[in-house]
């Protein structure tokens, strides 16, 4: 179909002109990166992010250490008679986790029969009481949206006040982008019957997000 | 679908003598505007967010072409392959052709206003695929065999109740048999029925609200999570979107998200925003082997130099449905194609023909509404205005209106002949009405009348009363 392509440019073009011109000035524009309005807000973002995270129906506790995740994510499950099975993230710091033994512990992606699964944020937005994910080796995306419950872990340093600061990191990394950048905010929901909202449409009933306040040696 | 714009008197009123569809719109409509009340209330730079928001789209549509093949450029440099259809015939071949260039048997599909406009579940359907919508609203109404009535929330129209009724006659093959008396035990048998459709899906389709010309990025807003099963779990992901999508960075697509989510739902940001950006890679443990974006023209090229490029900024956020009050009395279904309301009615002529939708222009009463809270400020009065110029330039409007507005020119160059016509017209409604104050009949104007009474005229006309005033006035000052 290139001569679809041939068309509609040619149609394009014939709308506007001076297209050399525009070219250094998109180049521009495109490497500014210039940021819009942001919403302002007072709060400290750690306290906004919280509170964001809660009024979207998502549950959230915070641990001093890595080594209080299994505790953690053990009382959770009891709390909401979850079986205490978990497929988590392969991340460099949930493998290091020593877990009980009564919870069980695959690093996978997810599959179907999933009940529960554990995850990393590549960073949380305090604007929206948002967790940034994104796909990679250590973060597949299945993980985010298969389970009924999901639990994420956000260090409490990557918690930033708007979605811009993302794109600031992701261009820091140097790395080109991931396959898929989720922005998760609160569990999924859905208003399709007469306006009331349903949580746990497609994707999962329960979020609850853990945030570990000490920054884990690197 | 094939429009029935056509029909449009016909339709509005079935639908006002539809009481299930009247509850419906009265609930929908209180639900939606006071979500983004608050919503907005709770933002106080909107109107800042809003100026923002005119200048990324506008400096985007002037530079459209270069964005574009930036887009597409970034599109390849992470894997995947852009395709272009002029129209929606090309956009229907080049989607079946990739299903079936991927072997594919079944196909869950993300929502996409842009699917419908190309007609997508038809074509491919027709071609054998076993296509499943996912979006509950989407299912609810694929079920229902009929299109969408709002372009954010398609199944608006329909009761709890006819929900549960069509998922008894349709879920009984999954062995699903279950009286559904609440909300929850719906939403759950749509979940159970369409996890196993996710599973099995060679193909998923997505829309996108957002192209990102800086990384290549297409942005879906959704609140279910079927969006990112439909895109994750096939082997092939596909994203059906139009041209003027495109958005230069990623910076600017976050001041789009926070107009879109408020003005839509009333929420901050949907449940989830995602960014795609190509097929898995290489290390990565799931996501689709193929990526393909199909991006439809359909007439949009040619309205970027015209009287209606402003619409090429609509962010599709319903807003506009939600407050228009021909909207909120007759529903999505009776404006007979893919977009209805104020933006459907300034679309629907574009890419349906005037002539095939002639009525829709009319049907407005340019109360405003609609601009004043369109995020992206775009003058839906104004553009609707001009399809009644052109319907009347074209003579596609009724011989009876075009004689009116014939009459009303002469008057209008004349003003002589227009105060001594109104004059007479006064009086003669006084006399109409002496007896009740009002006047329940009136010639050439029953369908006006037939549900309503005309008060009768107060004393004179506007410029007697003035000129009297006037009159007096002067004759106090010389007293
Ligand atoms: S015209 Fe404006 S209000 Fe209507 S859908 Fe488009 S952006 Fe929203």
């Amino acid at each position: 179909m290139t001569n679809s392509r041939r068309e509609i440019f040619s149609r394009l073009q014939q709308a506007s002109s001076k297209t050399e011109q525009k070219t250094v000035t998109i180049k521009e524009y495109l490497s500014a990166h210039k940021r819009g309005v942001l919403p302002v807000y007072s709060e400290n973002i750690v306290k906004r992010f919280i509170s964001k995270v809660e009024s979207v129906a998502a549950t959230i506790e915070s641990i001093k250490n890595i080594t209080d995740l299994s505790t953690a994510i053990y009382k959770y499950m009891s709390c909401y008679n979850i079986e205490p099975k978990l497929v988590a993230a392969p991340s460099e710091l949930l493998k290091q986790v020593k877990w009980q033994k009564e919870i069980t512990v695959e690093y996978r992606a997810a599959d179907a029969k999933d009940i529960t699964t554990l995850t990393m944020a590549y960073a949380g937005i305090a604007e929206t009481g948002s967790l940034v994910l994104c796909s990679g080796k250590e973060s597949p995306t299945t993980l985010n949206f298969m389970p009924d419950n999901n639990i994420c872990v956000i260090q409490k340093n990557k918690i930033y006040p708007y979605m811009e600061d993302t794109w600031d990191l992701l261009r820091k990394a140097g790395e080109t982008m991931p396959r898929s950048i989720n922005f998760i905010t609160g569990p999924s929901r859905t208003a399709d019957i007469e306006q009331t909202i349903q949580l746990g449409a497609h994707g999962p009933r329960r979020l609850h997000i853990i945030i570990l306040e000490s920054s884990p040696p690197r | 679908m094939k429009s029935k714009s056509r029909n449009f008197k016909k339709n509005a009123v079935a639908a006002l003598a539809n009481s299930t569809l009247q509850k419906a719109l009265q609930n929908a409509k209180d639900g939606f505007i006071n979500k983004r009340k608050i919503a907005l209330d709770a933002l106080p730079e909107f109107e800042q967010l809003r100026s923002n928001a005119y200048k990324i789209k506008e400096h985007t549509l002037k530079n459209i072409e270069a964005y574009l093949k930036q887009f597409e450029q970034q599109v390849k440099n992470s894997g995947g392959e852009v395709h272009w259809a002029s129209n929606t015939k090309e956009a229907q071949n080049i989607i079946v052709k990739l299903c079936q260039d991927a072997g594919a048997r079944s196909i869950t599909k993300g929502k996409s206003m842009v699917g419908e406009e190309v007609a997508l579940n038809e074509a491919l359907e027709k071609a054998g695929f076993e296509t499943i919508e996912t979006d509950l609203g989407e299912y609810i109404i694929q079920l229902a065999e009929e299109p969408p009535s709002h372009i954010i929330a398609p199944a608006v129209h329909k009761s709890q109740q006819q929900i549960a009724d069509l998922f008894k006659e349709h879920h009984k093959k999954y062995n699903f048999k279950s009286k559904l008396e609440t909300i929850p035990e719906i939403v759950d048998e749509a979940r159970k029925v369409l996890r196993d459709k996710f599973i099995q899906a060679d193909v998923g389709i997505t829309g996108a609200n957002f192209l990102i010309a800086e990384t290549g990025s297409t942005v879906i807003v959704t609140n279910e999570g079927n969006g990112d099963l439909t895109a994750s779990l096939p082997k092939t992901h596909i994203v059906i979107s139009s041209i003027e999508k495109v958005v230069p960075t990623l910076e600017d697509t976050s001041v789009l998200l926070r107009l879109l989510a408020r003005s839509a739902t009333g929420q901050e940001i949907t449940s989830y925003t995602t960014f795609f950006n190509g097929p898995k890679r290489n290390t990565d443990l799931d996501g689709p082997e193929s990526f393909h974006v199909v991006l439809l023209d359909n007439k949009r090229s040619e309205m970027l130099n015209g009287e209606f490029h402003d619409m090429l900024r609509c962010i599709h956020c319903g807003a506009c449905l939600n407050h228009c009050p021909v909207y909120n009395t007759i529903g999505g279904h009776a404006y007979g194609w893919v977009y209805p309301g104020p933006m459907g009615s300034v679309l629907t002529p574009l890419m349906q023909g005037l002539k095939e939708s002639q009525h829709l222009p009319f049907a407005s009463t340019l109360c405003g509404r609609c601009e004043e809270v369109c995020p992206m400020s775009i003058p839906l009065p104004q553009l609707l205005r001009q399809h009644r110029i052109q319907a009347h330039k074209e003579k596609i409007n009724s011989t009876r209106s075009r004689l009116a507005l014939k009459l009303w020119a002469l008057f209008a160059l004349h003003p002589l002949l227009y105060r001594l016509a109104t004059n007479i017209f006064v009086k003669l409604l006084s006399w109409l009405g002496k007896t009740t104050g009002s006047i329940s009949q009136l010639p050439f104007s029953h369908a006006w009348t037939r549900s309503r009474d005309l008060p009768s005229p107060q004393g004179q006309s506007f410029i007697s009363a003035w000129k009297k005033q006037q009159k007096n006035k002067r004759m106090s000052k010389h007293d």
